[in-house]
């Protein structure tokens, strides 16, 4: 028997917009939670908790309300499409959303608006997915590059587990959302870091899919080679959910992988035996705290039957072959921008200046870039050839503070990244532990091209045994 | 003839690359920087008659830096009168900076069967490609 109307559209307190995206859409399909009832309570929490956090860059709230309405009577009518139909969240302001402005977090484009919706958008909009704001980023995903936190239109996003920390970026807005129980996921964005990062300095599930699994049609271009939009969550589970409507293939993103290999079907995770490779030269130095809880976190997976063993990333010049064609890529996306002098009006000191200097990237070193490239896809296919799924910290260290100089605060070498982005493989960061100074920490999970499903179920079977990533942050 | 190059690259120890890394540091930057090419023309004009010595450290520094100082000179030229005192000297640094990392890049043996991961895939919709609104 059905609940009463009363009941479902009882007001949902804290404790259920906290909950994952799989109970919403359980309740909802149940009809003991209403699409509409959900999606106030979410627009009233942030609009009240924006101003602290910075997080979002537009509210939809018109644009929800008209979406959870209809959810609602589709819903009540026995039309129920999925696990998202009902279900509100925040895409990151670079992606297209017809009659909305969308910034892509820069000075220069703070009027912009696009008459089509973004690929990504559509497919939420037709899996009934609620869009209730545009995430605040940092200006052009960092493209141009950017010394500040506060290198945004909407200044520096604040990490809800301690507002003087920033959240990472450029899914600035988007880590700090998912965190805050601001929207039940977020989409975010990442060309080099942008989800793992904001993922891991926020303490929650974000996850990097195949490179041209999702089309980018419709998104802010930075580097066409590397750019790719992923899902921000409360779990790995709930990234799975969200992952099986972004994926598909688009013939009007080049990139795009073919129907068959793009297409992600992704159900409850069987519980497997895996076999990780422990990266023992993911990072030069770590945190000793983050150390400890990513050891922790293996041991667990080791406890439910993972074979661990300890592995080695490729050697070679591999982050600065994908940091030059970040730079050559982004420039070219850019040249108007920069070849205008508008980039004069970003807000960071760095970004106003760097495209002039990436300008003058030879095209043999990008080409040299794009040979280390190849040999780079090489080498991790032959790595990832002895294990499932890769490991390491998310980070080597916790959340930076607000005012930080990220060149000389948050800058070192970064072979996992550089690589996972080169080579375009899945990876998802989700928590395993706080800081003394109880900063969220974060690990990553990586798998070959096209085994999103190993990286999602490695961080599945763990989350299975861990609570980590149901913890919530202080806010007051 | 590529999965040969490959398999080369893969041979490399820690200590080869090193080594190939100065090596191919020197003849890279040597072979494209604009100073460097004009410092050799006027050596050899000097003295047409006199053996030149290979490229030593000393050579490599130098055409690197002339490479720096010709990049700089052209951000300067074509960006200058956009840019404060300041800015110019961050100009300065992040050209540096730049260098660094194309040291690194240029630092790795490759041969020429090593084809690099740019494809151009013929996109059999491509109609539709071309009727989607443009960025």
């Amino acid at each position: 028997m059905l609940p009463a109307v009363e009941k479902k559209r009882a007001v949902p307190g804290e404790d259920v917009l906290y909950l994952s995206v799989r109970e919403l859409g359980k309740r909802i399909r149940m009809r003991q939670l209403s699409p509409v009832a959900l999606t106030e309570s979410y627009l009233a929490r942030s609009e009240r908790l924006n101003a602290q956090f910075n997080a979002y860059a537009t509210l939809t709230r018109d644009l929800a309300l008209e979406q959870a309405h209809a959810a609602e009577k589709e819903i009540g009518a026995g039309h129920y499409r999925g696990p998202l139909h009902g279900i509100p969240y925040a895409a990151k302001d670079l992606l297209a959303v017809k009659g909305y402005p969308t910034t892509w977090g820069a000075k220069p484009f703070a009027d912009q608006t696009f008459d089509y919706d973004a690929t990504v958008i559509e497919k939420l909009n037709k899996a009934g997915a609620i869009l209730i704001g545009k995430a605040a980023m940092i200006e052009l995903a960092g493209g141009m590059g950017y010394r500040f936190a506060s290198a945004s239109l909407t200044g520096p996003a604040k990490n809800p587990w301690n507002e003087g920390c920033w959240t990472c970026g450029s899914s600035s807005g988007s880590g700090a959302i998912v965190s805050a129980a601001m929207a039940a996921f977020a989409i975010g964005t990442e060309t080099w870091g942008s989800i793992i990062c904001p993922s891991a300095f926020c303490g929650i599930s974000g996850f990097r899919p195949t490179f041209g699994r999702v089309s980018r049609f419709g998104a802010m271009a930075l580097a066409y080679s590397l750019d790719k939009i992923g899902p921000m969550a409360r779990s790995a589970d709930d990234c799975g959910l969200i992952l099986a409507v972004l994926a598909g293939h688009d013939a009007k993103d080049r990139s795009s992988l073919p129907g068959d290999e793009a297409a992600f079907e992704y159900s409850a995770p069987a519980p497997q035996k895996l076999k990780i490779g422990w990266l023992t030269n993911a990072w030069k130095k770590i945190d000793p705290d983050i150390d400890t809880a990513t050891q922790g976190a293996i041991a667990v997976l080791e406890k439910q039957g993972a074979v661990v063993e300890d592995a080695e990333l490729p050697e070679g010049p591999f982050d600065a072959a994908a940091g030059v064609i970040i730079s050559v890529e982004g420039a070219a996306a850019f040249r108007d921008l920069i070849e205008s002098g508008k980039v004069a009006e970003l807000s960071d000191p760095l970004g106003r200046i760097s495209g002039y200097v990436n300008e003058q990237i030879a095209a043999g070193d990008y080409m040299r870039a794009q040979q280390l490239r190849g040999i780079c896809l090489q080498k991790m296919d032959e790595l990832l050839e002895n294990y499932d799924v890769l490991a390491a910290p998310a980070l080597p260290v916790a959340a930076s503070a607000l005012d930080a100089n990220l060149e000389k605060d948050l800058n070192f070498p970064d072979p996992l990244g550089g690589m996972g982005n080169l080579c375009g493989f899945p990876a998802i960061s989700v928590p395993c532990g706080f800081t003394s100074a109880k900063l969220p920490i974060g690990i990553l999970f990586a798998a070959r091209v096209r085994d999103d499903a190993k990286a999602l179920a490695a961080a599945n079977l763990y989350q299975a045994h861990s609570d980590w990533h149901t913890k919530r942050p202080p806010i007051s | 003839m590529r999965e040969e190059s490959v398999k080369d690259a893969k041979k490399l120890t820690r200590r080869d690359f090193a080594r190939a890394a100065a090596a191919a540091a020197a003849t890279a930057t040597a072979a494209l920087a604009p100073g460097a090419e004009a410092l050799t023309r006027k050596v050899a004009g000097a003295n047409s008659t006199r053996v030149v010595n290979p490229p030593g450290p000393d050579d490599a520094a130098s055409a690197r830096q002339a490479e720096i100082d010709a990049r700089a000179a052209d951000v300067l030229r074509r960006y200058g009168d956009r840019l404060s005192a300041e800015e110019k000297t961050e100009v300065r640094r992040l050209v540096g900076e730049l260098q660094k990392t194309l040291d690194k890049l240029r630092s790795y043996p490759l041969g020429n069967g090593d084809q690099p991961a740019t494809v151009l895939r013929v996109v059999p919709d491509l109609t539709e490609v071309l009727r989607a609104p443009r960025r």
